[in-house]
């Protein structure tokens, strides 16, 4: 190697490297955040300082493929007189006079949604608990999506489960 | 996991606090000393190979320097090498008290693993001063040691890739099945790179420093101590950018963080000017610069350290809030417990009754109408012959009738449950 080369070139291949980190870095920094909700709803007050239980609003859990996104009637139940004076329930009472829903933005995305048959019912009734894969809601203010829910992810706990693991159990 | 809780109390938010670094000044005392086993019997098994069964070549004096010179004496290897992980999977198992996470029995695996790897490197390295020993145990010996601890830090390299990975804690029952994940493999190999960079430089650094018979020997083995040194450490350190690169790409999501980039930065300008020194040493065979390099790799270390422990920390955090969270409930159960005892000569106060009823019961119920919760007419009157019912129901509310929500657990005092029975109880009386 000819004198000076060598110096150089470590220094542009590590310097590409850096630079490569900054750019992901960046580029993470930008998509991790959680979508934009209408209302600054906390699990956390709900679920760990109230004590609700999960089933108390996803009312559908235990009957249907989907968990369901309470409604508004729902909240209202409690909210037509609990913590009335706050600007967030503010904001849901003025949804509930409007007659309208809450445009919630959803946060668990199955990876590759169009091709896979979940039911939550299933699930609920082989003895699984939510946190099992929602992780501990009740110290999340603002709810994240913990498990990726790639196939891969899925398949780990069916075989540590001894749950069927033909192709035609989820993609019907 | 649960035979295993039984050994280890629920760590309350100090105690949590102070394992973080408590893991952290274990890192610093067992990876460098580590590192160096690892590369110094790696290296000397190397040339051992090399020097077949000639005592007098280069290739075996080579050997030999590398394993008398990186390889501490026995009480280190205790001391230095198989407590700390002792001490890590005590503390690992009260950080990880409950979570569905197969962290102890990972560590116990290393455990042993590592314990039988430095046994055998040590009467490897004891081979060394012995007249006489058939070169098949010695190198039976050097390899069979090299094989258990690399084996130890790959369970290792599980164990810490799996703590960043909460969504997968409940389905990964066993090492192997976790096997092949990118990121364990990533974090293998950046560390064994890692510890055959710093071995390459450590031989320079204490072979010039420390061992004053060495500076006898003559100049041309003192050149080629420096540039093996300085030639071993440059295509480790040159290595590792890219793995540390593969590392931060394969890190799952909930491990990842601002202070993670920006310290897998700082790590990587380290490397650049270690790789650049190390350039320098290599061809002017200057040994005074050993030392800096040394003094770099140190430093280096220790925030490649600390940017695996930020990781470690915001793939956790849910798991840490929600032992502070039951350690606090622990804490509230006692000082209820107390305040029960105290209770008994706690007089009902008709004025903080009206308070509490004002600020806390009236938002969901009304005497006649239901708002959140039933009419008080409807519910109060069997409590009448039983007070202590009443309250034992504010103090820990259960679900009553289907119609109705729960009700939530309010976090009265005693004296203020006590007035509040009285006074519900007193006007409902007067309702009649």
């Amino acid at each position: 190697m000819k004198k000076g080369f060598a110096p150089i070139f470590i220094a542009g291949y590590i310097s590409a490297i850096i630079v490569f980190v900054g750019i992901i870095g960046f580029y993470w920094q930008e998509n991790r955040k959680t979508p934009a909700q209408p209302i600054n709803f906390s699990h956390q007050v709900h679920v760990q300082k109230v004590g609700l239980a999960c089933t108390h609003c996803h009312t559908t859990v235990e009957k249907s493929s989907s968990a369901g996104i309470p409604s508004v009637q729902t909240c209202m139940t409690c909210h037509k007189a609990v913590a009335t004076d706050k600007p967030e329930i503010k904001k849901l009472t003025k949804y509930w006079e409007d007659k309208q829903p809450v445009p919630w933005q959803r946060v668990y995305k199955l990876a590759a949604r169009k091709y896979v048959y979940f039911s939550h019912k299933r699930h609920v009734k082989a003895g699984l608990e939510c946190g099992n894969c929602h992780g501990n809601v009740q110290v999340q203010a603002v709810i994240k999506q913990v498990p990726k829910l790639e196939m891969g992810w899925c398949m780990s706990c069916h075989r540590a489960k001894n749950a069927p693991i033909d192709c035609a159990t989820c993609h019907k | 996991m649960d035979f295993l809780n039984g050994f280890f109390l629920p760590p309350s938010a100090d105690h949590l606090h102070l394992t973080k670094y408590l893991i952290l000044l274990v890192y610093f005392i067992h990876i460098p000393f580590v590192s160096l086993l690892l590369g110094g019997t790696f290296f000397s098994v190397f040339f051992r190979l090399l020097a077949g069964n000639q005592r007098e070549s280069l290739n075996w004096r080579i050997s030999r320097d590398f394993i008398e010179t990186l390889v501490f004496r026995k009480t280190a290897g205790i001391i230095l090498g198989v407590l700390p992980i002792l001490v890590l999977t005590l503390i690992e198992g009260q950080v990880f008290y409950d979570a569905e996470i197969y962290v102890v029995h990972f560590l116990f695996y290393t455990t042993i693993l590592v314990a039988l790897g430095i046994t055998s490197v040590y009467f490897y390295q004891s081979t060394f001063r012995m007249a006489d020993i058939h070169p098949l145990l010695q190198l039976s010996s050097g390899l069979g040691g090299l094989f258990l601890l690399f084996a130890g830090y790959f369970v290792f390299s599980v164990n810490s890739a799996l703590i960043l990975d909460p969504g997968r804690w409940a389905t990964v029952t066993d090492p192997t099945k976790f096997l092949f994940s990118w990121n364990v493999i990533a974090r293998f190999l950046h560390f064994i790179c890692a510890a055959f960079a710093v071995s390459g430089v450590a031989l320079v650094f204490f072979l010039f420093n420390w061992k004053e018979s060495l500076k006898e020997i003559d100049a041309s083995y003192r050149n080629t101590l420096l540039k093996l040194g300085g030639g071993i450490g440059l295509t480790f350190t040159l290595l590792q950018p890219v793995l540390l690169f593969w590392n931060l790409i394969t890190l799952p999501d909930p491990a990842l963080s601002m202070g993670v980039f920006a310290s897998t930065i700082i790590v990587l300008l380290l490397i650049l000017f270690i790789s650049l020194l190390l350039v320098r040493l290599v061809k002017n065979t200057d040994f005074k610069l050993g030392t800096n390099i040394f003094v770099l790799f140190v430093i280096t270390l220790v925030f490649m350290i600390i940017n695996d422990h930020l990781a470690r920390e915001d793939a956790i955090q849910n798991h840490t809030r929600l032992l502070v969270i039951r350690a606090d409930g622990i804490a509230a159960e006692i000082e209820s417990e107390r305040e029960r005892a105290r209770a008994a000569s706690i007089e009902p106060d008709l004025a903080v009754g009206a308070t509490v009823f004002k600020n806390q019961c009236s938002a969901c119920h009304g005497f006649e109408q239901s708002i959140v919760g039933p009419p008080y007419n409807a519910v109060l009157p069997k409590y009448q012959e039983d007070p202590e019912k009443l309250a034992e129901f504010i103090r820990n509310p259960y679900k009553v009738d289907e119609n109705y929500p729960a009700m939530p657990k309010l976090g009265l005092s005693e004296k203020e449950i006590k007035s509040i029975v009285a006074y519900l109880l007193q006007e409902e009386n007067k309702q009649k």
